[in-house]
């Protein structure tokens, strides 16, 4: 019988093909915590390794990300436009809007932390990635906490300044993109899902880009797609497992075209509706359902060397206003 | 087998599987993601040079544990922890019975050898995992992500066994010798 120190090799091996089984038969009840305790284990070493692999992909990387072309630029500059409309247009149905005004002519107020606003971005760095690539997911270096929570959105985090992060109103929904929710969350680690993998879910608007120009059915006949009859068309969004987003069951008539976009549709929130989530790249018939179109979205973040991110931090949810 | 300095090569390994690994993967466009599976040659150069069955079986099953605990997405919504160390036990211990059938110095069989490795472990352990979670939704795209992965790590095998060979004695203790010795080594189970 074969022996290493005393211990016959046959019997460790027999109790490890036996654990297996009972993890096996275990499920997540035993996955989760043991994954979450090696995260702890991996979290130093993965973050250095994370950021020369995200350096590696953002120097040479192809999936998405690069930098803007004349169109693209323009198109931002025209949502940037139609987002200080939209913002404008929720300040004059606020309320308190006539006091926040005031607030912001004194200075401390205006660059001190916005109170406006019904979330909190806890910052956050993306620390490894999954070892097989059958899902797609990252660990972030931010778990409990810090507040994080299973189910959280979590955007890119492009913003420079604390200046800038704290004007959440003006700044996140132009500059920033979704790029998941968290799954199970761990005191110090948190996993995220990302827009692309198979799981990922999540209500939507797909939002008629008005710089090209579409007619769409009328109460008697068509007539031009224009700011005042551009409604947003409600939808899921769902990862299609390689690099991007599906989304099915949109009617014809919405006349939805390449180029348009896929915002965010988060209930409970203002300020996290309309999040940028990716752009239509295709638009194809649902084999499905006939009269109906399945839209492809490609990813506005690079999610391939995704790095920093923001975890949004609700502050509706029960025990949050300590956090405010 | 020196375990302990196995069980540091192991850590160094997925370390660089979850960081420097997404920067090796690349998409197949209606397929998904293929990527390398770094452990997978370390547990083929093992099941290549290891003594005895074994310690094979052992450093196989470590190695799939390390995987499983890093690895969420698959069929169904997350992952069992199990599977991948039961099937990569396995697959190492496949591929040491077919070390005595074959030339193991040889690059191509190395890569052939590695390519059975994954194709074995990596389909089993998705049909055990869509079986568990009773979830077949995508496993056929997957299946074919498991292909492609096997190929992709069967290339990168030639050049893994050279780099493990040279720090072969830290984690080695008694490498397997041709012939009698082997047979011997055999004996011992």
């Amino acid at each position: 019988m074969a022996k290493r120190d005393g211990i016959p090799l046959q019997w460790v091996l027999t109790v490890m093909l036996g654990l297996s089984i009972l993890m096996s038969v275990a499920g997540q009840g035993v996955a989760r915590p043991a994954r979450e305790m090696f995260q702890y284990v991996m979290i130093a070493p993965t973050d250095i390794g994370m950021y020369l692999a995200t350096t590696f992909r953002r120097a040479f990387g192809d999936e998405g990300g690069q930098g803007l072309s004349a169109e693209q630029a323009e198109a931002i500059n025209l949502r940037q436009r139609l987002l200080k409309n939209e913002v404008a247009y929720l300040r004059g149905r606020l309320a308190d809007s006539e006091q926040r005004v005031r607030d912001l002519t004194n200075f401390q107020e205006m660059f001190g932390p916005a109170k406006s606003v019904n979330c909190v971005l806890i910052p956050a760095r993306v620390v490894a990635g999954e070892s097989l690539p059958y899902g797609d997911s990252r660990t972030v270096g931010v778990g409990e906490r810090q507040g994080a929570r299973a189910g959280d959105r979590v955007t890119t985090r492009r913003l420079v300044t604390d200046r800038a992060k704290a004007m959440v109103k003006l700044n996140v929904l132009g500059a920033n993109a979704l790029v998941g929710y968290l799954g199970d969350t761990g005191a110090f680690t948190a996993k995220l899902i990302l827009v692309t993998d198979r799981n990922f879910h999540t209500p939507a608007f797909v939002d008629r880009d008005l710089a090209n120009a579409r007619m769409i059915p009328g109460p008697t006949k068509e007539v031009p797609l224009t700011g005042k009859n551009n409604e947003l068309i409600p939808c899921t969004a769902v990862g299609d497992g390689w690099s991007g987003m599906v989304v099915r069951g949109i009617s014809a008539d919405k006349r939805v075209q390449v180029g348009d976009w896929l915002v965010t549709s988060i209930p409970k929130t203002v300020f996290l509706n309309k999040v940028p989530i990716g752009t239509v790249v295709e638009v194809r018939d649902d084999p499905q359902q006939a009269g109906f179109q399945e839209l492809i979205i490609a990813p506005d973040a690079d999610l391939a060397a995704l790095r920093r991110v923001y975890i949004v931090y609700p502050l509706w949810r029960e025990g949050a206003v300590e956090r405010r | 087998m020196r375990w302990i300095p196995f069980v540091i090569l192991v850590y160094v390994l997925i370390v660089l599987q979850t960081t420097m690994g997404s920067a090796l993967t690349f998409v197949w466009q209606g397929v998904g993601r293929i990527g390398p599976d770094l452990l997978a040659i370390m547990a083929v150069f093992v099941a290549l040079r290891a003594s005895t069955l074994l310690d094979t079986m052992i450093a196989g099953w470590i190695l799939g544990l390390a995987l499983g605990l890093t690895a969420v997405g698959g069929p169904g919504t997350a992952t069992s922890l199990g599977p991948m160390s039961l099937t990569y036990a396995m697959a190492a211990g496949l591929i040491f019975k077919l070390r005595e059938v074959v030339f193991s110095d040889r690059f191509l069989t190395q890569a052939a050898l590695a390519f059975v490795f994954c194709l074995f472990a990596h389909m089993s352990w998705l049909l055990i995992q869509a079986t568990l979670a009773w979830a077949w939704d995508g496993v056929g795209r997957m299946l074919i992500q498991a292909l492609g992965l096997a190929v992709y790590t069967g290339l990168l095998m030639m050049v893994g066994f050279r780099l493990l060979r040279r720090i072969e004695r830290w984690f080695i203790g008694a490498p397997m010798r041709r012939g009698r010795g082997a047979r011997g080594a055999l004996r011992m189970m």
